[in-house]
C-alpha cells in the first residue's frame, strides 16, 4: 500500500513533469471519450424511451400479408381471434400514412374511437390544450406538425382525398412531453381516418390482439396463425428487439466510425506519445540504475497512464453529456436519426447509472492502459545500463 | 588469481562480449579483481578500455559473458533480474557519468528515487539525507530542479543519491569529466571522508589528476578489455 | 525542509481529481432527477402509445419502415423494387434531392 501511494505520487509528479505529452494525450483521449459517450447516450435514451412506452403496446399486432407485403386485414376475422382461450380483446385498428407532397413527408394518419371512454381519458391526459375531438373533420396534431404547417387551434386545412377534397379543422394539439411519438401524427375519429386513408368498412389496418397472461404470446400466436395462415404476428418482444437493432444499426455506424478513430488514437499513442522517447528512455533507465525492477517501472507507467486516461476521459463523458442532455446533441442527432420532413424536439432522459459511466470510463482507460504499457515494458525490460549511455 | 575472504567487491574472470550481427566484440576479458572493504580504487584507462562496461558488471547492472562477481560475500551474477536490481538497491550507490538525474524533478526528488518502490523515505532516511546535504553545503538545494544546478552540485547529488539506501559499495563513473580542478578537490574530499566511514569505493576515470592522488589504495589500468598490472 | 509532501504538483492533481469527480457526481445525480421526471410522465406515454397502437418514435417520418420500424413489413427495403433510390433515406443528415421525389411520384402513377 506504502508501497502504491509511492508510486503514484511518482506517477503523478511524471504526469505533471511531461505536461505536453499528458496534455495532448488527455486532450485525444477526451475527444474520442466524447464522440463515443455521445452515441452511446443518445441511442441509450432513445431506447430508454422506447422501453417507458413498450409496457402500453398491445400484445399481439396481427397484419395480413396479400403478396408478401402488408395490406388491409378482413375484419371478419375478428369474433374467430376473439374466440381463442387467453384473448381478453382484438380491436381493429385504422392508421396509416398520408403523403403531402407539398412537404414531401407523410403524417401518420390515426384514427381512434373518439366516444370510448377509455380513449378521451388519454387523449384528456396527453392534449395540451383545445377541445377533444368528435365531430367529423375534427383533428388533433403533433406540435411540430402543427407548427409546420402554420396551423394553430380552429384554423382549418384542406387536404385532397382522392378526387375529392377533405377539410381538416385542428381542435387540439399533443403536449410537448410525448412530442417523441406524436410529432408527425393527426388523430381524427375512425370515420374521418376510413375515408382519409380511403379503407373501406370492415377492413382495417391491422388487429391489436390483448392477452390476459402476456407471457403466453407465442401461444395465442401460433393459435391466431392456425386461423389466418397468410397473417404476420408481430409480437411485443419482437418490436422491442426490432427498436433495439434499428438503434444497433444506426448506432453501430457511427461507432465503427469512431472505432476507426479510436484505433488511429491509439496507434497515434502508441507510435508517438507513449512510444519511448530517448528523454524516457533514459529516465527509465536511471530509475532501473537505481535499483527499480521492471515491474516498479511499470506500475508506475501504468499509474501514469491511468490517471492521464482518467483525466482524459473523464472530461470526455461530462462534456458527452453536456453535449446530448443539455444541448441536444446539435449535429449528431441529424446524423444518427437521419433526415426527416419534421423534427421532434428532443427531450432526452439520460439512461446513465454508475454502471454505465464506469464501463464507459473502462472501455476507454483499459485499451488505452494496455496499449502503452507495452512499449514502456519493452524499454524497461533492458538494461540500465544501455538505457543511460543510449544503445540497446 | 588472488582469493580474498574480506574483499568487498570481487571479481572471477570476468568477460563481456557484445554481439552485433555476425561481429563479435570483446569488450572485457578475463578479468579479476579483489577490492577489500573501505578502500578506495580507480579504474583508469583510455576511453573504449572497457571502464564503463566494467563499473556496470561489478555493479550488477549488467550481466556478464562469463566469469562472477561477488559482493560482500554474495554473488549477484546469478541472481534474476528481479534479485538482481535489489542488491543493487542495498549493496551499491551508483553515481553515473552524466549523473543520471531526472530533469523536472528537484534534487530532494532525485535523491529519494531508489526508495520510491519501497514505500518512499522513512524517517531514518531523511535523516540521513538531511545529514549529507548538510555536509556536502547543498542544503540549500533540497528543492532545487536539477537542472538549475552546477555541475559540481549535481554531482554531489548524485552522490546523496547513490547513500541514500546506506550502501557500503559506491560506484563512480568518470566522476571528473564535467568538473574544474577546485571541484575535483572538493569531491576527492568528500570521497576520502566516506571511505573513513568505511565505505568502498571505486572509480572510473583516465584524468590524471584523480589517478595521481597519494591518497588512493591503488589504481587498476585497463587497456582494450585486459587488466595491466 | 525536505519533506514535500503534498507538494504544489499533488495538490494540482487532487484538485484536478476533486473537481472530476464532483462533475461525475453531478452529472449521474442529474441523470437520476432527469430519470425520475421521465418516471412521472410515464403515464400520458402510455396513454399516447394507447391511442396510438404503437410505441415507435416520429424520429424519421420518410418512409415506412423507419417511421414504424417495429411493424414494418418483412423484406421492406425491397418492396419498392430494384430501382429502389435508397433503402435508408433518414440515414442521411440532409433530405434527398428534390430529382428523386419527382422519380418516385412518376413511378406511382
Amino acid at each position: 500500500m506504502k508501497r502504491q501511494l509511492a508510486l503514484i505520487r511518482f506517477a503523478l509528479g511524471s504526469a505533471h513533469r511531461r505536461t505536453g505529452r499528458t496534455l495532448s494525450l488527455a486532450v485525444a483521449l477526451a475527444l474520442v471519450t466524447f464522440g463515443y459517450s455521445s452515441v452511446l447516450f443518445l441511442t441509450e435514451a432513445l431506447r430508454s424511451e422506447f422501453r417507458l412506452a413498450a409496457t402500453a403496446l398491445p400484445d399481439l399486432t396481427v397484419q395480413s400479408l396479400v403478396a408478401g407485403r402488408p395490406a388491409l386485414i378482413n375484419e371478419e376475422q375478428l369474433p374467430a381471434i376473439a374466440s381463442i382461450a387467453g384473448v381478453v380483446a382484438v380491436q381493429p385498428r385504422v392508421w396509416g400514412y398520408y403523403f403531402v407532397p407539398a412537404m414531401s413527408g407523410n403524417f401518420t394518419v390515426v384514427g381512434v374511437d373518439t366516444d370510448a371512454e377509455t380513449v378521451r381519458r388519454d387523449l384528456s391526459l396527453v392534449m395540451l390544450e383545445g377541445k377533444l375531438p368528435g365531430a367529423s373533420g375534427e383533428v388533433v396534431l403533433g406540435e411540430s406538425l402543427a407548427a409546420f404547417l402554420g396551423l394553430e387551434i380552429t384554423d382549418a386545412v384542406t387536404l385532397p382525398v382522392g378526387r375529392a377534397m377533405k377539410r381538416l379543422e385542428l381542435v387540439g394539439t399533443f403536449r410537448s412531453q410525448v412530442a417523441l411519438w406524436t410529432s408527425d401524427v393527426i388523430l381524427m375519429n375512425v370515420a374521418d381516418a376510413r375515408e382519409f386513408l380511403q379503407v373501406p368498412p370492415g377492413q382495417a389496418t391491422d388487429l391489436a390482439v390483448l392477452l390476459s397472461t402476456p407471457d403466453e404470446a407465442s401461444v395465442a400466436a401460433r393459435k391466431i396463425a392456425e386461423l389466418l395462415p397468410s397473417a404476420r404476428i408481430v409480437d411485443r418482444q419482437l418490436m422491442s428487439r426490432t427498436y433495439d437493432l434499428t438503434f444497433d444499426t444506426r448506432g453501430g455506424m457511427m461507432g465503427g466510425m469512431l472505432l476507426s478513430a479510436l484505433v488511429s488514437f491509439l496507434i497515434l499513442a502508441w507510435d508517438r506519445l507513449t512510444g519511448v522517447g530517448p528523454g524516457e528512455r533514459r529516465e527509465i533507465g536511471v530509475l532501473k540504475a537505481v535499483g527499480w525492477r521492471t515491474g516498479d517501472v511499470l506500475i508506475a507507467r501504468l499509474w501514469e497512464n491511468t490517471v492521464i486516461a482518467v483525466y482524459g476521459a473523464v472530461p470526455g463523458i461530462l462534456a458527452a453529456y453536456g453535449y446530448v442532455f443539455l444541448a441536444r446533441a446539435p449535429g449528431l442527432a441529424e446524423v444518427l436519426l437521419g433526415w426527416s420532413s419534421i423534427y421532434p424536439a428532443l427531450r432526452l432522459t439520460p439512461a446513465v447509472d454508475p454502471g454505465q459511466f464506469l464501463v464507459l470510463l473502462c472501455l476507454v482507460v483499459i485499451p488505452f492502459v494496455a496499449a502503452s504499457l507495452i512499449p514502456a515494458w519493452r524499454t524497461a525490460t533492458h538494461d540500465p545500463h544501455g538505457l543511460l549511455r543510449g544503445a540497446a | 588469481m588472488r582469493t580474498d575472504q574480506h574483499a568487498m567487491i570481487q571479481a572471477t574472470s570476468l568477460s563481456k562480449r557484445y554481439r552485433s550481427g555476425h561481429v563479435e566484440k570483446v569488450a572485457l576479458c578475463q578479468v579479476s579483481l579483489a577490492i577489500p572493504r573501505a578502500e578506495f580504487w580507480i579504474v583508469s584507462g583510455p576511453s573504449g578500455s572497457g571502464k564503463t562496461t566494467l563499473l556496470a558488471l561489478l555493479a550488477g547492472m549488467i550481466a556478464p559473458t562469463e566469469g562472477e562477481v561477488v559482493l560482500d560475500g554474495k554473488s549477484i551474477t546469478h541472481l534474476r533480474d528481479h534479485h538482481r536490481a535489489l542488491a543493487r538497491r542495498n549493496l551499491v550507490g551508483m553515481v553515473f557519468q552524466e549523473f543520471a538525474l531526472v530533469a523536472g524533478m528537484t534534487l530532494a526528488e532525485n535523491i529519494f528515487l531508489p526508495l520510491v518502490p519501497q514505500g518512499g523515505p522513512g524517517e531514518t532516511e531523511r535523516q540521513r539525507v538531511r545529514a549529507l546535504l548538510e555536509r556536502f553545503g547543498m542544503a540549500a538545494y533540497a528543492r532545487t530542479q536539477v537542472e538549475r544546478l552546477s555541475a559540481g552540485e549535481r554531482q554531489r547529488g548524485a552522490i546523496i543519491r547513490a547513500l541514500v539506501a546506506d550502501a557500503p559499495i559506491l560506484m563512480l563513473d568518470e566522476p571528473t569529466a564535467a568538473l574544474d580542478t577546485e571541484n575535483v578537490r572538493i569531491m576527492v574530499d568528500l570521497l576520502l571522508s566516506l571511505r573513513a566511514e568505511g565505505r568502498t569505493i571505486v572509480a572510473t576515470t583516465h584524468d590524471r589528476r584523480l589517478t595521481e592522488d597519494p591518497r588512493l589504495n591503488g589504481v587498476l589500468r585497463l587497456v582494450d578489455g585486459r587488466l595491466e598490472r | 525542509m525536505i519533506r514535500t509532501w503534498p507538494s504544489p504538483t499533488t495538490r494540482w492533481h487532487l484538485a484536478w481529481a476533486g473537481l472530476l469527480l464532483a462533475g461525475a457526481v453531478a452529472m449521474l445525480v442529474d441523470a437520476q432527477v432527469r430519470r425520475a421526471a421521465q418516471q412521472a410522465r410515464q403515464p400520458e406515454v402510455q396513454s399516447v402509445v394507447r391511442l396510438l397502437g404503437v410505441a415507435d418514435l416520429a424520429l424519421s417520418s420518410s418512409s415506412r419502415w423507419l417511421r414504424h420500424p417495429s411493424i414494418a413489413e418483412p423484406g421492406a427495403p425491397f418492396a419498392d423494387g430494384p430501382a429502389i433510390l435508397d433503402n435508408d433515406p433518414a440515414g442521411a443528415a440532409i433530405s434527398p434531392p428534390r430529382a428523386s421525389e419527382r422519380g418516385r411520384h412518376s413511378e406511382r402513377k
